[in-house]
């Protein structure tokens, strides 16, 4: 699914609670997603206005 | 695996170190859209916990609001709302089933810039989680723990209405939905129930596309984590050829 779609594409040795064992690979792969945008970001941000809600 | 030995190395050379590691480095003085977390089945939102937390020490807005289990539709919906409720770009990230809802629910929202997998369903348009459970597992790996009887797996409560909300037996939820994390954490493994309705594709192979949660603890089988730019989810809607396709990271 992650290969016809395009992705980019990262596999850790896990299993399926991969965000609680491994919350950096899945912060990484975050990072890598805003880190592409960024050309698109600067031309089309706005501030987040709403607190954080955790 | 010999298979997949090579993308896994390809994966780690295509990542900056910084990245494929966690640290925010190159990501901390850029414009930072903001984080909905969308979690999977048999979940709630403290499993994205540990996430939460770094994320928010680099820096991101993150949201982690609730996905109710009631039905990839209105499932799918509720998150819609949730997401029009923030102003500027997001990052819509979801685990296991929650990715089957992030990918319904970024769809016609401009503001969602990419959508990310980890170890999640991304349909395509047309596809149900139905069909895309009945591909068998890679070779070498079992079928989803959840898949076998239900009335093995699954503890039921009824509800009003006629549907009945499932819960994975307290003595197969360790091994089971939560291998692979130490034993604290399995504890702190929030389950919430999903309705019948919702589950029926757990009965079949499920997980098992990303040789998920039905391997046993030990295995050492890698899963899969992506993700992909979403122009108000055009892909979904209509889908390109890949050599077409300008955003072609691996």
């Amino acid at each position: 699914m992650a290969q016809r779609a395009n992705a980019t594409i990262v596999q850790v040795r896990a299993s399926h609670l991969v965000m609680i064992s491994h919350p950096n690979a899945v912060v990484g792969l975050i990072d890598e997603a805003t880190l592409s945008l960024q050309g698109s970001l600067k031309t089309s941000s706005q501030q987040t206005l709403a607190p954080t809600i955790a | 695996m010999k298979k997949v030995i090579p993308l896994i190395i390809l994966a780690l050379l295509a990542v900056p170190a910084s990245v494929a590691f966690g640290s925010s480095s190159n990501a901390s003085n850029i414009v930072k859209p903001s984080v909905v977390l969308i979690h999977g089945a048999w979940a709630d939102g403290s499993s994205w916990s540990r996430v939460v937390s770094l994320l928010q020490t680099h820096g991101y807005t993150v949201y982690v609001p609730p996905n109710p289990l009631r039905g990839l539709t209105s499932d799918s919906a509720y998150i819609a709302s949730f997401l029009q409720t923030i102003t500027g770009p997001i990052i819509l990230v979801g685990h296991s089933y929650g990715g089957a809802v992030i990918t319904n629910a970024a769809t016609g929202n401009p503001n969602v810039k990419a959508l990310v997998y980890v170890d999640a369903f991304a349909p395509d348009q047309g596809e149900s989680l139905a069909s895309l459970s009945s591909v068998p597992p890679p070779a070498g790996q079992s079928p989803s723990c959840v898949s076998g009887d239900p009335t093995q797996v699954f503890n039921f409560v009824p509800l009003n209405g006629g549907d009945v909300d499932l819960y994975v037996k307290p003595s197969l939820f360790p091994s089971c939905f939560a291998n692979g994390i130490s034993h604290p954490m399995r504890e702190q493994s929030s389950h919430r129930p999903n309705a019948r309705s919702l589950s029926v594709p757990y009965h079949s192979h499920q997980e098992c596309l990303h040789g998920g949660q039905s391997r046993p603890s030990t295995s050492s089988a890698p899963l899969t984590m992506s993700f992909h730019h979403s122009h108000n989810c055009s892909w979904l809607s209509a889908p390109t050829p890949p050599s077409s396709r300008s955003e072609h990271h691996t």
